[in-house]
């Protein structure tokens, strides 16, 4: 055991010193987090793309199109009538605003004009929005054509002369568009701690995976090299050597997820001492079932290249089955295949002590899956492995 | 006499502060085995890429077959054969496979290397095997396809580096039958070794190299006459003598 | 023409290689079609939803009051009556029983009147509207705040026709300069304003006409799915090559090739050919099952999406040669072509569309060949575009592929050492 032991020992060394799977192990993550955090942490806002067909060549369509522009998040795009309806035909868009040729000389000449949305259905969510927005641009430009009309009414008979109206309502309109009657206070829960508690434990699980995976292509190498069967040729016997490789992967699992956890509290600041520590147990469980499958391939690859894809086919699955990216709901179909997932029971455990706040106590399940899936699999990769072809 | 086949004139090499080839010259004849000995890091393996146009050198001479390395490369590789040191070998082919892309590149075409691939495996005793995927072969057969892949082409001149490394002696033993009979078919060969009874069975004359330069280069005959009599010494005796017992790199 | 041939021979070895090794064949194309399949099974009826908004109100004033007014007149009593896209307006009583909805989960988000509305107003002091929703849910944000805007466009409106009006009967002399007289006309014109009701809806100078021209139809998942793993994984599968070249530098079969009559620009050629080849495989591949069997739609312009396709193939095959000379071993070469597939397939927008990534996140992404490739792939497929507006993605591609093939063709060493 002594020697299973050196062996650990030496090849943890031995991922310390060695830059490439530092890097893997450890930036890596950090640079998937920090670009989801990048793309979805923050203060995400509505965008969308306004498509108009603009038949009209006057003022008023041109003001309309320029307001809606500069809607912070929306884009205007002008089609022909036959591009959009085209891509209302085939459902490329939902929603098109179509602005007639007459709009701009009807309002100069003081009559109503309209506009008309043509859309599928109610136009999906996106559409109504954009839709209710158009609607609030319009109500603006609407605003200064009924105040003058309405102050006219108010005025009418009174003998206030035209101008007088004119300036008296620019002036008041300048000032309502300045310091509004009524603002709008908003108020946001949720957010960023929602963020790092649903995506923190997925990415840690996933390099923790991807790393064990893959270094079941240097025991490859090894078998191939010989130097496998070259320890065989000290005092090392066969059993000592796959504890040895087993433990040295659990060992490389558990550092990188013990670094990644305390660089985790260092910027979020998640963790209690005791959380802290609940952790780290869960960190050793999902290293040795990750090792202990990570051995599996190990026992089936026949070549370096074999054992790479093999190790990014799982990992992948793994991951993606496992709620990394997105949340899973309860009782939906990608909840019940994701039970087959290693990463699903690790990240509901991460999740618990983390964004729950809960115990080791109220991680029993899923770690009791995680150590089952660790014992059988050590199992099998023991039954099966082969430190050289044909041998013990 | 013989003509010169290949001409080396002052060859220098340097790899950063290191000189690898210092003023290297040597001609080997028309027909004959050339030795080419010495001890690990005396600079024959930067030598012979130099000879194969693979490494350029930094200044010299060298002329093959009337043609000059520096100004005519390409004529030159279309008559020299390279069996390096290494097993170059894509072991995920056949041997047959091997064989036919080597000769295509060789600029055979397609019916021409299969028939010449065929000839050469019968060579080296592999027609059996010529499916056969060559990660699967012994070392031994990994050395013989190695040296028949450097005979697609009909070369010239061929190049032998340590072509006999970790094999058995049956293997070896057919190897050197085969470099004698393409010898008397005209071949010229460069030759490199550590094993000096091969050496000694094989070449025509020896070049004994060290730290860059030819330290003495005659018959086999010629220098063991140097240091006593041929009858008793050992090229091993002389290569011992002229380059010294202490370990190198 | 001998190098054509040189490099037509060595592409067609680096395939007999890549045929025999049948794990390596099945995971180049059965893996990614597993991936596919697993999505398009996950994303099935996204895109196709079309309720109804439904915005939800509540005040904290008293009977009486304005906003209770306001909210009642936009209540939504009968949802049968309500047009095409019109939401649907809740009026939810209680404040803090709102807000514990929004904070568990249970309510996206409200609009709130204070319970100093009216008399804000009424004193001419400003007020506001509070909007309070839940971050993770951007549509339901977007359209409370649009409600909270038209609501307090239209109180301004007022405020200025009655300020406007007032101002000008009092400078007119129609009404007398003291407060009394000045609050009554206030007081009579916000009356009349507030009894116009529906017949100031039907006041505004512009109207709008709904057209219906169909229902929305849930979008087909293989059109976005397909392409973004469809650059993943060619990426992915061309960056792997390069361990393939940097074992042939080690085995010294490259220096070989060399030793005879082949030329460096022979080799470069043969290897990008036969990588190249390979990835043209897969994208038949994908697009014929694609075509076949997931009904996938190649947009207005099919031409435009396969000349995509083969510029991807192209750049994918020149990125792994440039790899090939900056690994020095098989494992930096494994571990640099799993790395950078890994992070650029994310930012790049082949996991999830990169139109959800703010601005300046979009903007990165545009370093890498996948943003590029996938919104050409976007663009085309899930917006119809034509050919013209995939040029720029296609240019970008053709670019990516002449830098990563000059930095091959520069450093491209044929030994180990």
């Amino acid at each position: 055991m002594k020697r299973a032991l050196f062996i650990t020992f030496n090849e943890v060394r031995l991922y310390l010193q060695d830059k490439a799977d530092l890097a893997f192990g450890l930036l890596l993550p950090v640079i998937t987090f920090a670009l989801m955090y990048g793309a979805f942490g923050g203060q995400t806002m509505f965008k969308a793309t306004a498509p108009v067909v603009n038949e009209d060549k006057g003022a008023y369509s041109a003001q309309l199109i320029e307001q809606l522009d500069k809607v912070e998040g929306i884009k205007v795009e002008l089609l022909t009538a036959g591009e959009a309806d085209t891509k209302l035909e085939r459902s490329d868009l939902l929603l098109v605003l179509f602005i007639p040729s007459d709009f701009s000389e009807t309002l100069v000449s003081g009559d109503k004009a309209g506009l008309v949305f043509k859309q599928r259905g109610n136009g999906g969510q996106e559409g109504q929005i954009l839709a209710s927005i158009i609607r609030g641009v319009v109500e603006t430009m609407n605003q200064e054509f009924l105040v003058r009309s309405q102050v006219r009414s108010n005025l009418e008979g009174k003998g206030i002369p035209e101008n007088s109206i004119e300036v008296t309502v620019k002036e008041y309109l300048d000032k309502e568009r300045q310091q509004a009657a009524v603002v709008i206070a908003e108020e946001v829960t949720g957010g960023s701690p929602d963020f790092i508690n649903q995506y923190l434990p997925g990415i840690i699980t996933m390099y923790v995976l991807f790393s064990l995976s893959l270094s079941a292509r240097t025991i490859v190498e090894e078998r191939k090299r010989g130097t496998l069967e070259r320890l065989l040729t000290t005092r090392l016997n066969a059993h000592e050597l796959f504890i040895g490789k087993f433990l040295s992967s659990v060992a490389r699992g558990f550092v990188q997820t013990f670094i990644l956890l305390v660089l985790s509290y260092a910027v979020f600041r998640l963790f209690t001492p005791l959380s802290f520590l609940a952790s780290l147990v869960i960190s050793l469980v999902f290293a040795a079932a990750a090792a202990a499958l990570g051995m599996i391939i190990a026992s089936i690859a026949r070549s370096e290249d074999g054992a790479t894809w093999i190790g990014v086919v799982f990992t992948m699955f793994m991951v993606m089955l496992g709620g990394t990216f997105f949340p899973v709901s309860e009782g939906s179909t990608l909840a019940t295949i994701g039970k087959v997932s290693l990463n699903t029971y690790a990240n509901d455990a991460f999740r618990t002590i983390i964004a729950e706040g809960g115990s080791l106590g109220d991680t029993l399940q899923p770690l009791a899956v995680l150590a089952g899936v660790a014992v059988v699999g050590l199992v099998i990769s023991r039954l099966i492995f082969r430190a050289v072809p044909g041998g013990k | 006499m013989p003509e010169e086949f290949m001409v080396v004139k002052d060859l220098q090499k340097s790899f950063k502060d290191l000189k690898a080839v210092n003023g290297v010259s040597f001609s080997i004849l028309k027909g004959e085995i050339f030795g080419l000995l010495g001890p690990n890091g005396a600079g024959k393996t930067t030598t012979i890429r130099m000879l194969s146009t693979v490494l350029e050198s930094d200044s010299g001479d060298i002329t093959i077959g009337g043609h000059s390395v520096r100004h005519e490369a390409e004529a030159v590789r279309s008559i020299i054969g390279v069996c390096p040191q290494e097993l170059a070998l894509y072991e995920d082919l056949s041997a047959l496979d091997n064989m036919v892309f080597f000769g295509r590149m060789a600029g055979l075409d397609g019916k021409e290397a299969r028939a010449q691939a065929m000839t050469n495996l019968e060579l080296m005793g592999l027609v059996d095997r010529a499916k056969g995927k060559v990660a699967k072969f012994s070392g031994g057969m990994k050395r013989r396809i190695n040296l028949a892949i450097a005979l697609m082409g009909h070369p010239q001149l061929l190049f032998l580096d340590e072509p006999t490394v970790g094999i058995d002696p049956q293997s070896r033993n057919h190897i050197y039958e085969n470099i004698l009979g393409l010898q008397k078919k005209g071949m010229t060969i460069l030759y490199t070794t550590h094993y000096m009874e091969e050496a000694d069975r094989l070449c025509n004359r020896i070049a004994i190299m060290d730290a860059g330069e030819v330290i003495a280069l005659d018959t086999t005959y010629q220098l063991k006459s140097q240091i006593g009599s041929p009858d008793k010494v050992t090229l091993e005796d002389v290569f011992l003598k002229l380059t010294g017992r202490s370990l190198r790199d | 023409m001998k190098i054509l041939r040189h490099v037509w021979f060595i592409a067609l070895k680096d395939l007999k290689i890549f045929s025999r090794d049948r794990a390596s064949v099945f995971f180049f194309i059965v893996f990614p079609f597993m991936f596919i399949v697993l999505f398009n099974f996950l994303m099935r009826g996204v895109g196709g939803e079309d309720q109804r908004l439904e915005l939800h109100l509540v005040t904290r004033e008293a009977a009486g009051s304005l906003s209770l007014q306001i909210i009642g007149a936009m209540e939504t009593r009968d949802e049968s009556r309500l047009g095409p896209g019109e939401p649907k307006i809740v009026w939810d009583k209680d404040y803090d029983e709102a807000r514990r909805a929004v904070e568990d989960g249970k309510l996206a988000g409200f609009l709130a009147f204070p319970p100093d509305f009216t008399q804000a107003l009424s004193t001419g002091s400003g007020t506001k509207l509070e909007v309070f929703t839940s971050a993770s849910n951007v549509n339901n944000r977007a359209a409370i705040n649009g409600l909270a805007g038209a609501i307090s466009s239209q109180i301004g409106t007022d405020r200025v026709i009655i300020e406007a009006s007032m101002a000008l009967l009092i400078q007119g002399g129609a009404v007398p300069a003291d407060m009394d007289s000045i609050n009554k006309a206030a007081q009579q014109m916000m009356n009349a304003l507030l009894a116009g009701g529906a017949e100031r809806a039907g006041a505004s100078f512009i109207a709008f006409r709904t057209d219906k021209v169909g229902e929305v139809e849930a979008e087909n998942p293989s059109n976005w799915v397909i392409p973004g793993y469809l650059v993943m994984f060619v990426f992915f599968a061309a960056a792997v090559t390069a361990e393939t070249i940097v074992r042939e530098r080690q085995n010294h079969t490259l220096e070989r090739l060399l030793a005879s009559s082949v030329k460096r620009e022979s080799i470069l050629g043969g290897i990008f050919t036969g990588t190249a080849i390979r990835g043209l495989i897969q994208i038949i591949i994908f697009w014929t099952f694609g075509i076949l069997v997931f009904n996938v739609d190649l947009g207005l312009s099919p031409l435009a999406v396969i000349i995509l396709s083969v510029l991807m193939v192209l750049m994918s095959s020149a990125f792994a040669l440039m790899l090939a000379t900056l690994a020095r071993t098989l494992r930096s070469a494994a571990s640099l072509a799993v790395i950078t597939s890994l992070v650029l397939a994310p930012l790049g927008g082949c996991w999830w569309p990169s139109f959800l990534y703010p601005e300046w996140l979009q903007n990165i992404a545009r370093i890498t060949p996948h943003a590029w490739a996938t919104s050409g792939f976007n663009k085309l497929m899930v917006y119809g575009a034509s050919f013209g507006d995939a040029v720029p993605s296609m240019l970008a591609l053709l670019g990516f592929a002449v830098v990563f093939g000059v930095i091959a063709a520069w450093r491209f060493r044929t030994s180990a050492a």
